[in-house]
């Protein structure tokens, strides 16, 4: 069988990120620094709820019983130049 | 000795693996995740260019602890000793550096004086027409913050110590001049030692044996760009409180900005102001970064006194010690305060290169 990836920005297959759930990152947000998913260009939109699946099972939980990590602005990576702009004129 | 740390940060979980390395039996309380305050906020700058003595001191003991980490922790931390450049837009705040770079190098460290074209010809990619100068010291350069955090938390298990998450505590006991219980929400804890290192939920746990340390709250925003190859070796620091920012090993630009004025939210919220600000600034710096995009900004809150000085040490009661208030030099100090603690926590001793951090200064 081939790689079941969870996070295509940061490389993370399932198997990533299982091991580090057993090595004790086993909270979303410990998870998400330690392994990294999340924190790539689609922070967080392919890949949260597939981690929050993997965490859910593993803990015996349901997902809806986890929180997310902050969701926070941009909704799409934006230029610095863009965001400059105002202050340049 | 038995001894509770409050709060797995990364000043709480330093100090609890130096002391369960030195044989103490350990557990730390941890209301959220470990390194859930500021230390994994941090874009992690560790230098030594410090005005006054004891902090100089303390940055060089730190450093090589620092350098030492990943093989005592056997944990991959990645401290890069590319430097921790200071650069200065006006002749005042040159003044200062050149006065400091004096000082710091009668104590041992290594930091020189650069002009501007010696800046540009080490970093061409640095715009230097604003830059009328700086300070340089090679031993000093980014570390990984989250890096660290595991580190030590790893480090605490391998010497049987523990961490319970999540527990809050919510207040302290104390009875003939000691702190004899620690209250949480799974339970009375007691322990021969209490340890507050809660950040900025500490101030709330001193009240409760009758204990303030006036300090205030200072918003840091930070941000993280689209990976590009690696080139920004070093952290690049606008002296004294300007832009700060380096490169992840990801690739990642990073930089971190204070968000001041009367209108700022004390919180971990993002703004727009410091968005425009930042990127106005890495773009005054480094032009070529226009057309980089940023992925994520991000905030958290440092905690300051008014000397601009970290509370770390014995307060008040004889088993009762903290380590608060960083005014945001936990990251890059943790190694060091951790072992001086320890040290101190195991023989009652105190020591002399944490006297100026000593609670006492402040307390009231």
């Amino acid at each position: 069988m081939g790689k079941k990836f969870v996070c295509f920005c940061e490389d993370l297959t399932e198997e990533d990120v299982l091991e580090a759930i057993h090595l004790g990152y086993d909270d979303i947000e410990s998870l998400k620094r330690y392994a990294g998913f999340s924190t790539g260009p689609c922070q967080g939109k392919t890949c949260m709820l597939q981690v929050l699946r993997l965490l859910a099972t593993q803990k015996h939980l349901k997902p809806s019983d986890q929180h997310l990590t902050t969701q926070r602005p941009l909704l799409d990576p934006v230029r610095l130049g863009v965001l400059a702009g105002r202050e340049e004129k | 000795m038995k001894v509770v740390v409050i709060g797995a940060g990364i000043l709480g979980l330093s100090i609890a693996y130096n002391l369960a390395k030195r044989g103490a039996d350990v557990t730390v309380l941890e209301k959220q995740y470990p390194g859930s305050g500021l230390s994994v906020r941090a874009i992690g700058a560790v230098h030594s260019q410090w005005k006054n003595e004891s902090d100089i001191r303390l940055a060089k003991k730190n450093r090589e602890l620092m350098n030492q980490l990943s093989a005592e922790l056997n944990f991959n931390i990645p401290f890069r000793r590319d430097g921790h450049l200071m650069i200065a837009t006006g002749k005042e705040q040159l003044g200062e550096l050149e006065s400091n770079a004096k000082l710091q190098r009668s104590l041992g460290v290594d930091t020189r004086v650069l002009t501007p074209e010696e800046i540009e010809s080490h970093y061409p990619f640095l715009d230097v027409s604003s830059i009328v100068g700086g300070t340089f010291s090679k031993g000093d350069g980014p570390v990984h913050p989250f890096s660290v955090v595991y580190g030590f938390w790893n480090g605490l298990e391998k010497h049987k110590g523990q961490l319970t998450k999540p527990t809050t505590v919510t207040a302290l006991h104390a009875k003939d001049h000691r702190i004899c219980s620690a209250e949480t929400s799974n339970g009375p804890v007691e322990a021969d030692t209490y340890v507050v290192a809660a950040g900025t939920g500490s101030r709330e746990i001193l009240r409760s044996v009758g204990l303030d340390v006036p300090t205030e709250l200072v918003k840091q925003e930070m941000l993280a760009t689209e990976p590009l190859r690696f080139f920004l070796g070093p952290m690049i620091q606008e002296y004294p409180d300007g832009i700060s920012f380096t490169q992840s090993l990801r690739g990642e630009i990073v930089c971190e900005l204070p968000t001041t004025g009367e209108e700022v939210r004390k919180d971990n919220s993002t703004t727009l102001e410091f968005l425009e600000k930042a990127a106005t600034e890495l773009i005054r710096f480094m032009p070529a970064l226009r057309d980089v995009k940023v992925l994520r900004p991000w905030a958290g809150l440092v905690e300051t006194t008014r000397d601009s000085e970290p509370v770390v040490g014995r307060c008040a009661y004889d088993n009762f010690w903290v380590a608060f208030a960083d005014s945001g030099k936990a990251v890059m100090f943790a190694p060091v305060i951790g072992d001086l603690m320890a040290e101190q926590i195991m023989s009652g001793k105190t020591n002399p290169d944490l006297e100026t951090y000593s609670p006492a200064r402040l307390l009231r």
